[in-house]
């Protein structure tokens, strides 16, 4: 039994949202809006009433991990109060942020929903251009308890194997499958705002919803077992990893996306690897062929090293890779293996001390 | 791969692992001059990054020498390099790499003894291990 509160359809919660708005209960919005094209949703800061008609809650799309630029607006405390809608892996690269003193969460509202998954952007725009409509394609799948991810053959790898697709640490968290949608309060603040809005309310047996989630969480997960086997056969020695880098062209895209690669002095962005030609020349008498740019392999292997306990398998890395790379299931996959070592879940815990800002007296014996 | 000589790099933490090197020196302690010292001031100042460029410039086996557990001049700055150290060793793991070329070691100021030991131990250990795949490796 949960309490919970009833909206007729998500448009309904638009109305909320204005009414929020309107007086003054925050001073922003931040979602994924129809830009003035028609065909693209962007991610947007607004405080305009009549904007929220643009707003898409449940959008099958994440342009750039809202995390990110929940940061940039908030990397220092401050009064504006935003309500932010996010998805579950944005949800949980805010928590990580928060941690790293990189996002303040004073002020800051967090909705975020059950979620069926994404499409790539360009694919999105594609499916516009088109006519096909993704937003209604989803709410179909979600009013039927079906995985959108699961049936779309557009779907971005990392939500095909989302297990963590419900989310947590919000304030309200909005049970977006069958056919009314379910809006409960996680928190005391989204408690009370809930109750300033008079919905409809109430105390719910929730568990017919919980079945026919687990069903899809489920399939999910076997989905990720087998995904996780498979790149484990594939990606295994120095060759085959060699080999899965192979198409990369150091745009540095999977850094720039990622939710968790924030700091500002990163030392791939730095002239360390601006090598003096002496360097070169070195390499010529040694190794004989010197790929260039130099420093690939160690590019994403001290990325591994610096973000993968606290990558939260968002897929953001895979989504920016112009050249196919299949970064994001080494890095969910290899960042499981080290969170593992911690015990650690990223976004899991406010509470919980990120692994390498934390130590015990007592571990690692054996290293 | 008789006349093979692995080359270590060390990253030595001032205060500890580096002045047990200083005490092996000043004690006339014979050890294999396979080793090639970098001074930190700290084994928690250790970014993986270096450990991992050394390894792809094809170092033999990487040495990081600390205080032991509870004796950081910085307090905690060891417990961190091991958590560091951890990590890198699961990802090299995975990926196929040889992590037991990596090898993080207390040694305290006192242990000139045991600095020798270690790197003598640790040249033994490579020979047996070869060189390093990722010497001539150049497209990396």
């Amino acid at each position: 039994m949960a309490k919970v509160f009833n909206v007729s359809s998500i448009l309904d919660f638009k109305d909320i949202l204005k009414k929020a708005l309107e007086d003054k209960i925050f001073d922003a919005i931040l979602g994924l809006f129809w830009m003035p094209s028609n065909d693209m949703l962007t991610l947007e800061l607004t405080s305009e009433i009549d904007e929220v008609d643009k707003l898409e809650i449940i959008a099958p799309i994440m342009p750039v991990q809202a995390a990110r630029v929940i940061s940039n607006i908030k990397f220092t405390e401050s009064n504006l109060k935003i309500a932010c809608i996010v998805k579950p892996c944005e949800l949980r690269a805010s928590v990580e942020l928060i941690k790293l003193k990189q996002i303040m969460p004073e002020n800051l509202f967090f909705i975020s929903y059950d979620c069926g998954g994404a499409v790539n952007v360009a694919d999105f725009k594609d499916a516009v251009n088109k006519g096909k409509n993704y937003i209604d394609e989803i709410l179909n799948c979600n009013k039927n308890f079906e995985d959108f991810s699961a049936k779309h053959d557009k779907i971005r790898f990392a939500c095909s194997v989302c297990d963590k697709f419900i989310p947590s640490l919000c304030d309200i968290r909005i049970r977006s499958f069958g056919s009314n949608i379910l809006l409960q309060p996680m928190t005391q603040k989204g408690e009370s705002f809930l109750s300033g809005m008079k919905l409809e309310s109430g105390d719910k047996d929730l568990s017919e919803y919980e079945n026919r989630i687990s069903t899809i969480l489920d399939a999910r997960r076997n989905n990720r077992n087998k995904e996780r086997e498979i790149f484990r056969s594939q990606v295994n020695s120095i060759d085959a990893v060699l080999k899965e880098l192979s198409s990369c062209i150091r745009c540095h895209n999977c850094m720039t996306n990622c939710p968790l690669d924030y700091c500002k002095e990163c030392i791939f962005k730095t002239p360390v690897f601006d090598h003096p030609v002496e360097n070169y020349e070195l390499w010529l008498n040694r190794k004989r062929v010197v790929k260039l740019p130099t420093d690939t392999l160690l590019f994403h292997l001290t990325r591994l090293n610096h973000m993968s306990s606290s990558c939260v398998s968002c897929g953001a890395c895979e989504s920016a890779c112009p050249a196919g790379i299949r970064v994001s299931r080494m890095f969910m996959f290899l960042g499981e293996d080290v969170q593992k070592i911690f015990d650690y879940e990223p976004g899991r815990s406010l509470q919980e001390e990120l692994p390498v800002a934390t130590f015990r007296e007592k571990e690692l014996e054996k290293i | 791969m008789e006349d093979f000589e692995p080359k270590i790099v060390g990253f030595l933490c001032n205060w500890c692992t580096y002045t047990g090197a200083d005490l092996a020196g000043t004690a006339r302690i014979q050890y294999p001059q396979n080793i090639r010292v970098i001074r930190m001031m700290c084994s928690g100042g250790v970014d993986m990054v270096y450990v991992m460029k050394a390894l792809l410039e094809g170092a033999d086996g990487i040495l990081i020498g600390g205080c032991h557990p509870g004796d950081c001049h910085y307090q905690s700055g060891n417990f961190k390099a091991r958590r560091r150290v951890a990590i890198l060793k699961k990802i090299l793991e995975e990926l196929g790499f040889e992590k037991e070329r990596v090898w993080l070691k207390w040694i305290s100021a006192s242990e000139g003894k045991k600095f020798a030991n270690t790197v003598t131990e640790m040249v033994a250990h490579l020979k047996k291990l070869g060189p390093n795949p990722l010497k001539t490796l150049g497209k990396i």
